[in-house]
């Protein structure tokens, strides 16, 4: 458990790294293309593609960083109710059953990248989209393994937190 | 009857603190699974509606938020509403107030009022005599009067999901929002009036010019 868990903050850290870059070039590309626009009646055309796409990253990379600290939005009137094993075995199914939906998110759009792939859809000019969306699935995969992780820490965890 | 016993399960799950999208995502699962479609449908969905060109406004606005409540922004603020109407009765309740909606507008609604601006005000707040309850009360309220004036990020993504002009729903917002800002000011005015309290000295603050560039 431990030796997963060393893997999973090394793999957060590269997320975070990867966050920070494609934020800090979002703001870039962006101010330039308003800056383009508004004093120079120019602009990249690609520009906003690939700002679209960089905002498809940021949100799933963020959301698989949450999944990691347990920052999804969530209810919790009722398991505050619970406490020591009962709490312990909640925590463990819903991680489970978060980790299944996300499993099956995972499929399907491993799917409809492999689609996108074969009917060549490009995102401009002779650019294929598909590697640009292979991040949803990636991303619905890591967010699934993390909250399998989550499910298992909390069944490790000790009385009393 | 299955749809029903599916719907309290979800519930039940919802109430036990599974993420909201995972409950979301299992139902467009599930729907689109009865209704015999495949399930990368509900991606090309996503993919859809995820790569429209208005919703960089999100994460650009949310990061201007953080930018600001990292940099004294909210220092400011409430110095300078404190010089404007520090003077009133109730003048502080009414600073929070401004400030809280001042600061949720710049930053989209995105939500860091609250951390910037509530801590910062909150303390002051039980040093100038306001009770624990209206304090909390006035700060959580005001926290969302922003919400209503543009470029507030919930009204993008209303208009987004539900294909309304999101420019016609700003221009609806704003005289909503300026009447809460309103009435809850007049209601802070009376309720300080009525708690007997006096304006304290330290309400009233000069403004100081260098804060503009410091």
């Amino acid at each position: 458990m431990k030796i997963i868990n060393k893997i999973d903050s090394w793999i957060a850290r590269i997320e975070d790294w990867i966050l920070v870059s494609l934020v800090i070039s979002m703001v870039f590309l962006a101010f330039l293309q308003v800056v383009l626009r508004n004093f120079f009646d120019l602009g990249i055309i690609w520009g906003d593609i690939l700002l679209r796409h960089i905002v498809l990253w940021v949100g799933f990379i963020g959301a698989s960083l949450a999944t990691k600290n347990n920052k999804h939005i969530n209810i919790d009137v009722f398991k505050r109710l619970h406490k020591g094993w009962p709490k312990k075995i909640i925590n463990l199914f819903i991680n489970l059953v978060a980790a299944f939906v996300s499993g099956y998110l995972a499929h399907a759009a491993y799917s409809f990248v492999l689609d996108e792939k074969e009917f060549e859809s490009i995102i401009f000019n002779d650019i294929p989209a598909w590697p640009f969306q292979t991040i949803i699935p990636s991303g619905f995969a890591l967010m699934g393994i993390r909250f399998i992780i989550s499910g298992l820490n909390a069944l490790a965890e000790k009385e009393g937190n | 009857m299955d749809i029903l016993i599916i719907g309290i399960i979800l519930i039940l799950l919802a109430l036990y603190g599974t993420p909201l999208f995972v409950i979301i995502s299992a139902i467009a699962l599930l729907a689109f699974h009865a209704a015999g479609i495949d399930s990368s449908a509900v991606i090309i969905e996503l993919y859809r509606l995820a790569s429209q060109p208005v919703l960089i406004a999100i994460p650009l606005f949310t990061f201007a938020g953080y930018l600001l409540a990292e940099s004294n922004t909210p220092q400011r603020l409430v110095n300078l509403s404190r010089a404007l109407f520090g003077w009133m009765p109730g003048g502080l309740a009414i600073v929070a107030l401004v400030s809280c909606a001042v600061f949720t507008a710049f930053t989209g609604a995105s939500g860091v009022t609250i951390i910037a601006l509530g801590g910062l005000l909150y303390p002051v707040m039980i040093q100038e005599k306001y009770s624990e309850d209206f304090s909390l009360g006035l700060l959580t309220a005001s926290g969302n009067l922003g919400l209503l004036f543009p470029p507030s990020l919930p009204i993008i993504l209303y208009g987004l999901v539900s294909q309304v002009s999101i420019d016609k729903l700003f221009v609806a917002g704003v005289l909503p929002g300026i009447l809460m800002v309103a009435l809850l000011s007049v209601y802070s005015v009376n309720f300080f009036k009525r708690s007997g309290n006096e304006i304290p000295k330290s309400g009233i603050l000069r403004f100081d010019c260098r804060s503009i560039y410091l």
